[in-house]
C-alpha cells in the first residue's frame, strides 16, 4: 500500500514554486475511503509538474481533522476519549526492594491495626447484645406488663431526618437552640 | 402456680427508667497519629496513579476559560534529543509527565479573590467558646465526642435523669415525659427503641432500666417546679462522666456509653 | 421401595445432569490416567506480564488502587453511632433462627424419583435464606451501591450509552460498563446485544461520598420529593430507587457543567446491604439522611 500523499501546489502561477511534500498518512476517516482515488490524484500530480497549473489555494478555513464529523460526533468522540484509559494512564511505580518491604510493613501494620480495631468494636457489641438480653429477661420477671410493652417488633423503624452525619469541620451554627414544641 | 406468686413478689420491687440522652458527634473523630500518617501515604499514591486530567473536556478548545487554564498550569520538561536528564527521560503525553503526580491549578479570577472553586476553605474553629469557658451545660462543646446529659440531684448527687414507674406507661413513654417534667418542653428528642438497653439491680432490690435516646434539637432547661429537686445539670463525655459518677456505677453502666 | 427410599436420602454427589455444573467441572481429565492434575494460566508463565502474577491490592500489580486515601465520616458515624443503635432496634427477645423455604423432599413413592431434582418449596419458585436473630455480629451494614442508567433512545442511536456511561463517571469517579441488551424484544423494538445503558457499582469510601453528596445536596434540592418508596426492595436487603434526567442535574459534578450536558440520564440507584430483610435495610439506609415517603416523621 502507498504511504505518501503527494500534493502539488502552486503560487504565483509560477512553475518554479511547485512544493512536493509528502507526509506520513494519518488515522483519517477519509483516508480509509480514498485509497482509490488517491492513485488518480498521483497520476494527475505527475501531469501538473508539466503543465504550470492556474489553481490558488487559499487558507485553510475548516481543520483537518473536523472535515465531515458533525459537532455532535466529536463531543462523542471526547467523551469516548475522557472514559478511556489511552493515554491518560500514568507508568507504573517501580519500587525498590527496599521500597517494597517498606510498603508492604506499612500495610501490615494497618491491617493489624483495623483488625484490633475491629475486634474491640465488637467485643464491645456483644457485651452491649449480652445487657439488652440480660435487661429483657429482668423485665419479665419483674414486670410481664412493661415487658409486653416494650417487647415489640420495631424493625422497619425509621431514623429522624435530624439526626445527622457528622461533618468534617464544625458548621457555622453549632445547634439549633430555639426549637419551640409543635 | 409458682409463677404467679413470682409476679406478685416482684410487683414490690420498685423499677425506675433512666434516660440516656446524648448528643451524637457533630464531627468526625480525631485521628490518631497512624491513622493521619496512612492517609496521607495512601492518599500520595492515589495521587500518583491518576490518570491524566482531562482538559480538553472541561474547556473547549481555543476559548478563553481554556487558555487561562492552560497558562497557569506548570510545564512538564520536554525531551530533546542530545540532551542529559538526570532524573530520567521525560516521557509526556497530554501534557503530563507520566512518572510524576499531574497538579490541575485552577486559574483565580481577575479581582484576587478566587471564585466558588478556588476560594481556600475556612475552617471553623473546633474549639467553641463553651470549650474555652468550661461550660459543661452548653450542648456546643467537645464536638468530637458523644455527650450525655447527666443531672445532679440533691439527694443522690450526679447521676442519668431517673424515673419512677407510672402506671400504664412504658418505660421509653416514662422516660421521656419524665425528661420533658424536669428539663422543659422545648427539646426535640428521638428514642431509639422501646426496650431497655441495659439494667443495674441495686442492693435494696430495685431495679433501673435504662433507655437510649438522642436529642436532635432544642434544649435542656432545668424546669420550675424540677429546681427543689435538681441542682444543675451537664452534657458530658465518657471520661467525664467517669470522674462524677461513682467507681462501681459507671463500670456497671460503661458499655452503655461511646467516645 | 426402600431401595429407592435409601437412594432418595442419600444425595447424589458425584453425578449430576445438570447444566449449571459444567462450568464448575475441573478443566481436566478426572478419569485414570490423570495427566495434569492443575490448570496451567500460561500467561502467568511468561516473564512479559510480571505484574498479572500478583493480586489487585499488591501494589506490583498493575490494576493496584490505593484504598482509605482518607477519613470516611459515613463509615465513622456508622461505626460510633448507628451500630449500637441498629443492634437495639432490631433486637428481638427470644428470637431463633427462622428457617426459610425449602426444597422438598419426593415422597418415594416412584421408581423415576431417583435422581430427579427437588421439589420446588411450597409458594414459591427458590429457596429463602434463613432469618438470623440480629446480634452483634450480624448488624445491618452498607455493601455496596449500584447506578444503574438505561437509556431508552438508545436503541435509535447507541451513542447516547456513552454520554450515560461518562455522567456516571462524572458521579461516581469510578469506570462504568456499558450494558448490553439480553434479548429481542420486538415490542420495545430492542435487539439482542445492542448498547443500551451503562452502570457501575462502587463501594467503600466512593460509595459514602456518593451518598453523602445525594443525602446532602441533590435531594434537598427536588422539589417536593416524596423520598423512597415503601415498598421499595428486593426482600433480601437491597432497596432502589429512580432520579429522573431533571433530578440528576441537582449534581454539583453536572451543575457546574452544564453546558457539557445538554442532555442527562435518569438513573436508578441500588443500594445493597447485609440486611436480611427490607425492613432491617430501610431502617439501616434512612439512618444516612436519606429521606422515605410519609416522611422520617418522628415516632414518639
Amino acid at each position: 500500500m502507498q504511504k505518501r500523499n503527494y500534493r502539488g501546489i502552486k503560487r504565483n502561477n509560477s512553475p518554479v514554486d511547485i512544493v512536493l511534500e509528502y507526509s506520513v498518512s494519518q488515522e483519517y476517516l477519509t483516508k480509509m475511503l480514498s485509497i482509490s482515488v488517491r492513485s488518480c490524484s498521483c497520476q494527475k500530480n505527475v501531469v501538473n509538474l508539466i503543465k504550470p497549473l492556474n489553481q490558488v489555494r487559499y487558507k485553510r478555513t475548516k481543520s483537518k481533522n473536523s472535515s465531515g464529523i458533525t459537532p455532535q460526533t466529536q463531543r462523542i468522540i471526547t467523551q469516548l476519549s475522557v472514559l478511556s484509559a489511552r493515554k491518560k494512564q500514568p507508568k507504573m511505580l517501580k519500587l525498590s526492594k527496599e521500597d517494597l518491604i517498606k510498603h508492604q510493613t506499612i500495610q501490615t501494620a494497618w491491617k493489624t491495626y483495623q483488625d484490633i480495631l475491629k475486634q474491640e468494636r465488637q467485643e464491645s457489641l456483644k457485651l452491649q447484645y449480652n445487657k439488652i438480653d440480660e435487661a429483657m429477661n429482668v423485665l419479665q420477671e419483674v414486670s410481664p406488663k412493661l415487658y409486653k410493652q416494650a417487647n415489640v417488633d420495631e424493625s422497619g423503624k425509621i431514623f429522624p431526618m435530624e439526626l445527622r452525619v457528622p461533618t468534617d469541620f464544625p458548621p457555622r451554627k453549632i445547634w439549633y437552640h430555639e426549637y419551640k414544641k409543635q | 402456680m409458682s409463677a404467679t406468686a413470682k409476679t406478685v413478689l416482684s410487683k414490690n420491687v420498685p423499677i425506675r427508667a433512666n434516660l440516656i440522652l446524648s448528643r451524637i458527634p457533630l464531627v468526625v473523630p480525631e485521628q490518631t497519629k497512624m491513622e493521619k500518617q496512612y492517609h496521607e501515604y495512601q492518599n500520595q499514591l492515589e495521587r500518583r496513579l491518576m490518570w491524566t486530567f482531562p482538559a480538553y473536556h472541561y474547556f473547549k478548545k481555543g476559548t478563553l476559560s481554556e487558555h487561562k487554564f492552560l497558562s497557569v498550569q506548570n510545564k512538564p520538561i520536554s525531551k530533546v534529543p542530545g540532551v542529559w536528564y538526570p532524573k530520567g527521560i521525560p516521557d509526556i503525553q497530554h501534557g503530563r509527565e507520566r512518572s510524576k503526580v499531574q497538579e490541575v491549578i485552577l486559574p483565580k479570577s481577575e479581582t484576587g479573590e478566587g471564585t466558588n472553586l478556588t476560594r481556600p476553605v475556612e475552617k471553623n474553629s473546633i474549639v467553641t467558646p463553651a470549650d474555652e469557658s468550661g461550660n459543661t451545660a452548653s450542648l456546643e462543646r467537645r464536638l468530637r465526642n458523644t455527650l450525655y446529659l447527666l443531672v445532679n440531684y440533691k439527694k443522690t448527687g450526679w447521676n442519668f435523669p431517673k424515673f419512677e414507674i407510672k402506671d400504664g406507661a412504658s418505660l421509653d413513654i416514662i422516660a421521656e415525659d419524665g425528661l420533658r417534667n424536669i428539663g422543659g418542653e422545648n427539646m426535640n428528642t428521638w428514642t431509639i427503641s422501646k426496650k431497655p438497653a441495659g439494667v443495674v439491680k441495686n442492693k435494696d432490690g430495685s431495679c433501673d432500666f435504662f433507655i437510649k435516646s438522642h436529642i436532635l434539637a432544642g434544649k435542656f432547661d432545668i424546669a420550675k417546679e424540677a429546681k427543689n429537686e435538681i441542682k444543675e445539670y451537664a452534657w458530658l463525655t465518657k471520661e467525664e462522666i467517669q470522674e462524677k459518677l461513682n467507681k462501681d456505677y459507671f463500670n456497671e453502666t460503661e458499655y452503655l456509653l461511646s467516645k | 421401595m426402600s431401595n429407592i427410599r435409601s437412594l432418595l436420602t442419600s444425595k447424589p454427589v458425584a453425578r449430576s445432569f445438570s447444566i449449571v455444573s459444567v462450568s464448575r467441572k475441573a478443566a481436566c481429565s478426572i478419569v485414570p490416567p490423570v495427566h495434569h492434575l492443575l490448570k496451567i494460566d500460561k500467561s502467568k508463565l511468561s516473564p512479559r506480564f510480571e505484574g498479572m502474577k500478583y493480586n489487585k491490592d499488591d501494589i506490583r500489580s498493575p490494576s493496584y488502587r490505593p484504598q482509605d486515601t482518607r477519613q470516611d465520616r459515613l463509615q465513622e458515624h456508622y461505626l460510633n453511632t448507628l451500630q449500637s443503635d441498629l443492634l437495639l432496634i432490631n433486637y428481638k427477645h427470644n428470637a431463633t433462627v427462622e428457617k426459610g423455604l425449602k426444597n422438598r423432599q419426593w415422597d418415594g413413592t416412584s421408581p423415576y424419583q431417583v435422581n430427579r431434582p427437588l421439589k420446588k418449596p411450597k409458594g414459591s419458585k427458590a429457596e429463602l435464606p434463613d432469618l438470623h436473630p440480629i446480634k452483634w455480629n450480624n448488624i445491618p451494614g452498607l455493601k455496596s451501591v449500584t447506578l444503574n442508567c438505561y437509556v431508552r433512545d438508545a436503541r435509535d442511536n447507541e451513542m447516547l450509552t456513552i454520554s450515560a456511561a461518562l455522567q456516571l463517571q462524572q458521579l461516581t469517579g469510578c469506570k462504568p460498563k456499558i450494558i448490553y441488551s439480553k434479548s429481542d424484544v420486538p415490542n420495545w423494538k430492542i435487539r439482542k446485544g445492542h448498547a443500551m445503558g451503562a452502570k457501575v457499582t462502587i463501594s467503600g469510601y466512593e460509595m459514602s461520598q456518593f451518598l453523602n453528596t445525594l443525602s446532602e445536596i441533590v435531594l434537598p434540592r427536588i422539589r417536593e420529593y416524596k423520598g423512597i418508596s415503601k415498598t421499595s426492595g428486593d426482600r433480601f436487603g437491597g432497596i432502589s430507587f429512580g432520579l429522573n434526567e431533571e433530578e440528576v442535574k441537582f449534581f454539583p459534578e453536572i451543575d457546574l457543567n452544564q453546558d457539557l450536558w445538554p442532555k442527562t440520564f435518569g438513573m436508578h440507584i441500588n443500594i445493597n446491604t447485609t440486611a436480611q430483610t427490607d425492613q432491617q435495610a430501610r431502617t439501616l439506609i434512612s439512618s444516612f439522611q436519606l429521606p422515605f415517603e410519609s416522611g422520617n416523621a418522628q415516632q414518639s
